[in-house]
């Protein structure tokens, strides 16, 4: 049977030990991407636009910030307004941090969507959220470099336009690392943001 | 035991069957077939090659005489029917194939006569020896093969969407090899819908470990697996290096294949070099696993004709009467260079033409057609240097489930200043009887006519595709390379009903055969000038509809003394009127 100062010294030692295992669980966490990794090695993406201010803009424009691309069209009924209100949701809660951070929302619809149309559109979800459109041959090669798939259907006399849904996160290098879905919730997004902003311009991916 | 009545039912069919049968050689007048006899050397013929334990059918096996009464009924119904062996083609407008399974009529008619007859057995004496398969493959050599390449044993999930697999196997050989024949046997041939196997080269010190971190971020974002990595053919054709072979192809209905004297595939050897099996799985509706395997039967020296295989007139593309841009918005279609457009709901009639022009002497062996379940029918037409046209396939009764790659007979040559045009059409509706037997499964649903139906970048049985393969090679002798040229002129008929291009500009070189806007945009301030080019293969471009018009012409330009021709790759009206 155990003395009461040995059980003291067994209890001490468990709640250290708690302790311990809890912080690094807190420490494991936050330095954790939870969004999808980029493979290493993998090509990297790249376009050469046009933003609805009518500056040619490429992905070098946005070195030393932390860039998230999402590919959509203004008429896009559900997928794109839900993608970006979940991103000006974050952009909000990362206070100062969303300095260093820009959204850029490319059309895949260059013929319906106009620089000002694109502009009314991007700026209601967050007023620093950028447009980019350009070319058909501009916008495909743009999404073929992100691996981005999308089609145009036929509805009538109108269409729609069919597209992938993932959110690129380019890191304040260059580099592509992160991908977002529509299942990554918001907690998600402000882990990894604000993991990316903390590193320097030519930090190693982790 | 029979009744009176039956008996004389049994003696009437018999003798029916046997005045049907008067005149196929074998049978005597009153005789029933018998199965030793007669039925067993037809089937041996022609039906075990897939009819037997461990080949593609061999859920219906037809080897013995008890496995074959089992099933006589169907069998006599399926062989007068003719839809066994299966073969889709139309043969009054298509070349001959040496792969042509189609029973003779007197063949035909024995079966029908030993299933009305009774299905008699026969004297085992009579019974000739089964052909044999060695190690279950369809070298009719009965040679085994050189090498199999097993692939890791797969697992496929009842229901889902499964994404195109992709296993990398290093290719053991340490120099070039030539390949003479090859197989492909499906190990679960409900599940393995498709699969392409190309030779590529990774990187220096990329291993397909590597590879697969790429896939499973490609798969988790929707993109095609494969998309992320870096990897390059190995096999290119040299006069055409955006070309590369295709290793092989498995669609349901393929078989072995033999490439003929002379003739043979190159499998690289030495580099980083790896066979990349691109798999398409489709599910059943119950888990199901599948172990495929690569047959490669070798040659000791190099052929005279190194063959490739690659999608054909895929160069350029009309889809439903609009020549498509190179530049359209969307995804390139699989094989094309091209955003093809999706089948609507519903849509009854789709149509894709496409054409590719060749500026060197090719010869053609080997057609295969595919697409998925929408697909009713295709058709291949060679269009000489000298504007005539030749049928060279057609398929008006496309099976998805009967994907045969066609063997000419005798080998196509196609001179320099050819082209290939092949068209298809697509039923989304419910009038086409492939949409009425899917089943219920989730792919089933998925191939829905209320779903839309894209082509993909790489695509699932209820995506579609427009992948109208084809196996040739360079002619040796031909050094000959004609131009690639793209011209401005005025579009008018001439007085024997053919199209001409007038007040035409100089022919400029041209590297693409179809046409970008952006093309379009510089092409149309060109100026007309005083040349003449008779434009042909020009059909399919419905030139009556911009008729007298200023167009831009794209093809290959054959210089005869009698004039210069186009034979047409991409025709794009750029005004309704060509004042000059």
């Amino acid at each position: 049977m155990r003395s009461p100062a040995q059980s003291r010294r067994a209890f001490l030692t468990l709640v250290v030990m708690a302790a311990l295992i809890a912080a690094s669980r807190t420490a494991r966490s936050r330095d954790s991407f939870r969004l999808l990794k980029w493979p290493a090695n993998a090509f990297e993406p790249s376009f050469s636009l046009f933003d609805t201010d009518h500056r040619r803009r490429s992905e070098k424009d946005f070195h030393g910030l932390v860039c998230v691309v999402f590919f959509g069209f203004t008429q896009c009924p559900d997928i794109c307004p839900t993608e970006m209100f979940k991103l000006a949701l974050v952009v909000k809660r990362l206070g100062s941090l969303a300095s260093q951070v820009r959204v850029l929302f490319i059309s895949l619809d260059p013929e319906r969507d106009t620089a000002p149309l694109l502009k009314t559109y991007v700026t209601a979800f967050d007023p620093d959220f950028i447009g980019l459109t350009g070319s058909a041959a501009d916008i495909n090669r743009a999404a073929a470099s992100f691996s981005v798939q999308f089609a145009k259907v036929p509805q009538g006399e109108n269409y729609t336009i069919a597209h992938s849904t993932g959110a690129y996160v380019i890191d304040k290098a260059g580099r592509l690392r992160l991908v977002g879905t529509a299942k990554s919730r918001v907690e998600d997004w402000l882990n990894d943001l604000r993991l990316l902003a903390a590193e320097g311009s030519g930090a190693a991916p982790q | 035991m029979a009744s009176e009545s039956t008996r004389l039912t049994f003696l009437a069919a018999a003798l029916a069957a046997s005045i049907r049968v008067v005149g196929a050689a074998p049978i005597e007048v009153g005789a029933a077939p018998t199965f030793t006899k007669d039925v067993a050397p037809i089937l041996f013929a022609n039906c075990v090659r897939c009819h037997r334990e461990g080949g593609s059918a061999s859920s219906i096996p037809l080897e013995s005489y008890e496995a074959a009464l089992r099933k006589s009924k169907e069998l006599r119904d399926m062989v007068s029917r003719r839809e066994m062996p299966p073969w889709p083609a139309d043969s009054a407008h298509s070349l001959k194939f040496s792969n042509d399974p189609r029973l003779s009529q007197a063949d035909i008619d024995t079966l029908v006569a030993w299933v009305d007859g009774g299905s008699p057995r026969g004297n085992d004496a009579d019974l000739v020896a089964p052909p044999h398969f060695n190690g279950g493959w369809l070298n009719p050599s009965g040679r085994a093969p050189d090498a199999v390449v097993t692939l890791p044993k797969y697992t496929v999930a009842a229901n889902g969407t499964i994404p195109y697999i992709q296993r990398l196997i290093k290719v053991p050989y340490k120099d070039d090899r030539w390949i003479a024949a090859l197989q492909v046997r499906a190990g679960n041939p409900l599940l393995l819908h498709h699969m392409g196997i190309t030779e590529v080269e990774l990187p220096k010190g990329m291993t397909p470990e590597t590879m697969d971190a790429f896939d499973a971020v490609a798969r988790q974002i929707g993109a095609p697996s494969g998309q992320l990595q870096i990897q390059t053919p190995a096999v290119t054709d040299s006069a055409d290096p955006g070309a590369y072979d295709m290793l092989a192809v498995y669609t349901p209905g393929t078989t072995f294949e033999t490439y003929g004297e002379g003739n043979g595939k190159l499998l690289k050897g030495g580099g980083n070099y790896y066979l990349n099996f691109n798999i398409h799985y489709t599910t059943t509706g119950t888990p199901e696993t599948d172990l495929t395997q690569l047959a490669l039967w070798l040659q000791p020296s190099p052929p005279r004709h190194v063959l490739y295989r690659l999608p054909s007139a895929v160069n350029s593309i009309i889809a439903n009467g609009r020549e498509l841009l190179t530049d359209d918005p969307g995804t390139k279609a699989e094989g094309t260079a091209y955003a093809l457009p999706p089948i609507t709901v519903n849509q009854e009639h789709y149509e894709l033409i496409g054409v590719s022009g060749y500026r060197r002497a090719i010869t053609l062996y080997q057609l295969q057609p595919h697409a998925h379940v929408r697909a009713t029918d295709f058709s291949y037409v060679a269009v000489y240097p000298d504007g005539r046209e030749l049928p060279v396939l057609s398929v008006p009764h496309y099976s998805y489930h009967f994907q045969l790659a066609y063997e000419l007979a005798a080998p196509l040559h196609l001179p320099a200043g050819s082209k290939m045009i092949v068209t298809a059409h697509y039923d989304n509706s419910p009038r086409n009887e492939h949409l009425q037997h899917l089943g219920s499964n989730e792919a089933a649903r998925k191939c829905g006519p209320e779903n839309v139906a894209f082509f993909a970048a790489q695509n699932q049985s209820w995506d579609e595709m427009f992948s109208p393969l084809m196996q040739y090679s360079v002619d040796a002798e031909s050094q000959r390379s004609l131009p690639l040229v793209s011209a401005v002129g005025c579009l008018v008929k001439d007085n024997a009903g053919g199209w001409i291009l007038s007040h035409g500009s100089h022919a400029l070189a041209t590297r693409e055969q179809g046409t970008s806007r952006a093309e379009l945009d510089t092409t149309s301030r060109r100026m007309l000038g005083s040349e003449r080019y008779q434009l042909i293969g020009v059909d399919v471009f419905k030139p009556t509809n911009v008729g007298n018009a200023k167009v831009a012409v794209k093809g290959v330009l054959i210089t005869t003394p009698g004039g210069r021709r186009i034979n047409v790759t991409s025709l794009q009206s750029l005004t309704a009127d060509c004042p000059h």
